[in-house]
């Protein structure tokens, strides 16, 4: 399919747009099993770079995106139905995303993690699906499925003082003076520790943000290419005023005001000119 | 040999696919009210769903991406969650309007009671969900659709006076017995007939099921630029049935039987058996198409397994919400709601939902990163965007003039 024909043309060189190229992509394993939406990003804060360092799939990567009582909603629902007492989100390192393209590839090892963490899936295959006759496919699983808790693998926990993608988005920015100047919009990065068979972290390079949200996941704001002429002409007005500015600008991040301040030698441009 | 055979299997499939209960309603309603000043509708929208099924058909072929699963990422999760909620309200409602659509077809062949038809329907569209080859499943009922060729024949044997048929269609007027804003009402209808969203999902899921590639384009246009067009000339076709037999007479079609009735009566028996046979199989496949797509449009919103492909314990979520939608189903036309009126309203809806679904994909198939050579032509593009501004138009119009007319009335 087509995700092969991506892999030479994926995220591995230049900076790349989460939200446009990362965020809510189907994940898949190499034998194209289909595994969730990338429905969040774990960023920690490590020697004074932002690194992207793990993805989440699932409600507690996609309630916090949704709008104020529906979020809270979506995470109070999935806690109640989680067989453990105190359920923990599940973090896939980046270490185990292989390929990003139209799909994001993930390791074995990576699939299987996510796969023991569907619950849903599990609970409708042993209860509903497999006692209607005429189930095929997946026989050898129900008895024995591996359904690793998340407290049994430190590796897949949330980082202590780690933060979510969705935290930043939508963050205000302020000039150092003080002055409004919008909501981050979109963030890039750049892999830093590539293998050649591995992705790994990313550090986060520059932020995009502007004073409106609308459209901003259509890729109008990162790529001066993007038609068709109509479209992308109503875009580029309405977009004007966004800027894209280095996250060493950036001088102070505040993730419980979830508020940005940039440097007073900040020079923010407009994405396209960069 | 096999190379001719699968593009004319796949044509004859378009073909018969196209046609569904709302096409066969809605053109029928409005040749007994409109005649065929309403026919530049049907082909605006059969340009319309050509534009976006080969876009929608061919970035599937080259990402392996089906349409919902672009929405969301081209809409992010809240916009998408609101795509998501109508399309699939939109969906939910034409299946269980098809359903009602076979029902009433089996009621005409048998004379029992449609309530005892229905849930016998909502079992064996169920059943052929969960165990039919999805090849098999497309084939089947678009070849069987084909019967459908008799309201052409039927127009044909009534030897119409094809002059005034030709005005009544190239030089469009609002019928005197008619207001402009039931015209324009019935207009996005029609629209909406033929460009409903869950089309582009079958046909996008179904090329990623069939794991099209980028060597696949020209068969999948072939289809599209082919068998969509002449669909809409079946569905011509059946407004000029009623149009010759009740314009005349005054007499609106409310009922499925009415709109077989001018191949009966031209016809005789043997077109009778093919209207029925035309009747079941345009629903039946119908019903097939809508309820995996709201099997599709969920499981791709949040990136479950999904697909025929798969066994359906490696689908176990996208399944569960194919049979809960089957249930539902039924349950809605248990109701005694009147089918015809659920398909009446299901293409209007499908007209308002139309943008949330149509311009996403615009967009992807204008991504450089994602389609590379495969992206957008000048000509895809000049028409994507047209379509773009009617899509919007037609949406926006549709509420409005449903209250207006109070439902076309």
């Amino acid at each position: 399919m087509g995700t092969d024909a991506f892999t030479h043309d994926d995220i591995g060189g230049s900076p790349t747009p989460l939200v446009l190229r990362l965020l809510d992509h189907q994940v898949v394993s190499a034998e194209e099993e289909l595994l969730g939406n990338v429905d969040n990003l774990e960023l920690r804060e490590v020697d004074g770079d932002l690194l992207v360092t793990g993805l989440l799939c699932g409600p507690p990567g996609w309630g916090p995106r949704q709008p104020g009582n529906l979020g809270r909603w979506i995470l109070a629902i999935w806690r109640r139905l989680h067989p453990d007492e105190h359920p923990e989100a599940m973090v896939l390192p980046m270490a185990h995303v292989m390929a990003v393209g139209s799909a994001v590839t993930v390791s074995d090892w990576g699939a299987a993690a996510l796969d023991g963490n569907m619950r849903l899936e599990h609970w409708l295959r042993a209860h509903v699906i497999s006692r209607i006759p005429g189930a095929t496919g997946g026989e050898d699983r129900l008895a024995g499925e591996p359904l690793r808790p998340v407290r049994d693998h430190p590796e897949l926990r949330r980082a202590p003082g780690g933060h979510l993608l969705s935290d930043l988005l939508g963050a205000r920015v302020r000039s150092a003076a003080g002055e409004d100047l919008g909501t981050v919009l979109d963030v890039d990065a750049e892999p830093t520790e590539r293998t050649g068979l591995e992705l790994g972290r990313l550090r986060v390079v520059s932020v995009t943000y502007g004073p409106r949200a609308l459209g901003a996941e259509l890729g109008y704001t990162t790529d001066p290419r993007q038609g068709p002429l109509l479209v992308a002409a109503v875009f580029r007005r309405v977009q004007r005023h966004h800027r894209r500015v280095l996250w060493r600008d950036v001088a102070a991040v505040d993730w419980a005001e979830r508020v940005l301040t940039l440097s007073a030698t900040a020079r923010p441009v407009h994405p396209h000119t960069a | 040999v096999s190379k001719v055979f699968a593009i004319a299997l796949g044509v004859l499939t378009a073909i018969g696919g196209f046609v569904d209960i709302g096409d066969l309603v809605t053109n029928a309603l409005v040749g007994s009210r409109f005649g065929l000043s309403l026919a530049w509708v049907v082909v605006v929208g059969v340009i319309g769903i050509c534009v976006f099924a080969e876009m929608s058909g061919r970035v599937a072929a080259v990402s392996g991406r089906a349409t919902f699963d672009l929405i969301r990422e081209r809409l992010g999760p809240r916009v998408g969650l609101a795509a998501l909620v109508a399309s699939m309200a939109v969906t939910f409602l034409t299946f269980s309007a098809e359903i009602g659509g076979v029902a009433l077809a089996l009621e005409l062949a048998s004379s029992v009671n449609p309530f005892l038809w229905i849930p016998v329907v909502g079992a064996a569209v169920w059943l052929v969900l969960w165990r039919v080859k999805f090849a098999v499943l497309e084939n089947a009922f678009g070849l069987a659709g084909l019967a459908l060729i008799v309201f052409a024949v039927a127009v044909w044997q009534m030897g119409p006076d094809w002059a005034a048929l030709w005005s009544q269609a190239s030089a469009p007027a609002v019928p005197g017995s008619e207001s402009l804003p039931t015209y324009l009402y019935y207009a996005v209808a029609l629209f909406g007939a033929a460009m409903t969203p869950y089309e582009v999902f079958f046909f996008s899921s179904g090329g990623v099921e069939e794991r099209w590639t980028a060597d696949s384009l020209k068969v999948m246009r072939t289809n599209v630029f082919v068998g969509f067009p002449l669909g809409g000339v079946l569905s011509i076709a059946i407004a000029a049935a009623t149009t010759l037999v009740f314009l005349p007479r005054g007499i609106q079609v409310d009922t499925l039987g009415q709109v077989g009735l001018p191949v009966v009566m031209e016809l005789g028996k043997i077109g009778l058996v093919l209207v029925l046979l035309g009747f079941f199989a345009a629903t039946f496949g119908a019903a097939c198409e809508t309820g995996l797509s709201v099997g599709y449009s969920v499981a791709q919103y949040f990136g479950w397994q999904w697909g025929k492909y798969v066994p359906p314990l490696r689908a176990a979520r996208f399944h569960t919400v194919v049979l809960l939608s089957a249930i539902a189903g039924v349950a809605l036309l248990l109701t005694t709601v009147d089918p015809i009126m659920l398909t009446e309203y299901s293409v209007v809806f499908s007209a308002v939902a139309l943008p949330l679904t149509y311009f996403p994909i615009l967009v992807v198939a204008n991504d450089r990163t994602y389609m590379g050579r495969h992206v957008n032509g000048r000509l895809a593009n000049t028409l994507g965007s047209l379509y773009l501004v009617v899509v919007l138009v037609a949406s926006l119009a549709a509420l409005p003039l449903m209250v207006v007319t109070r439902a076309g009335q």
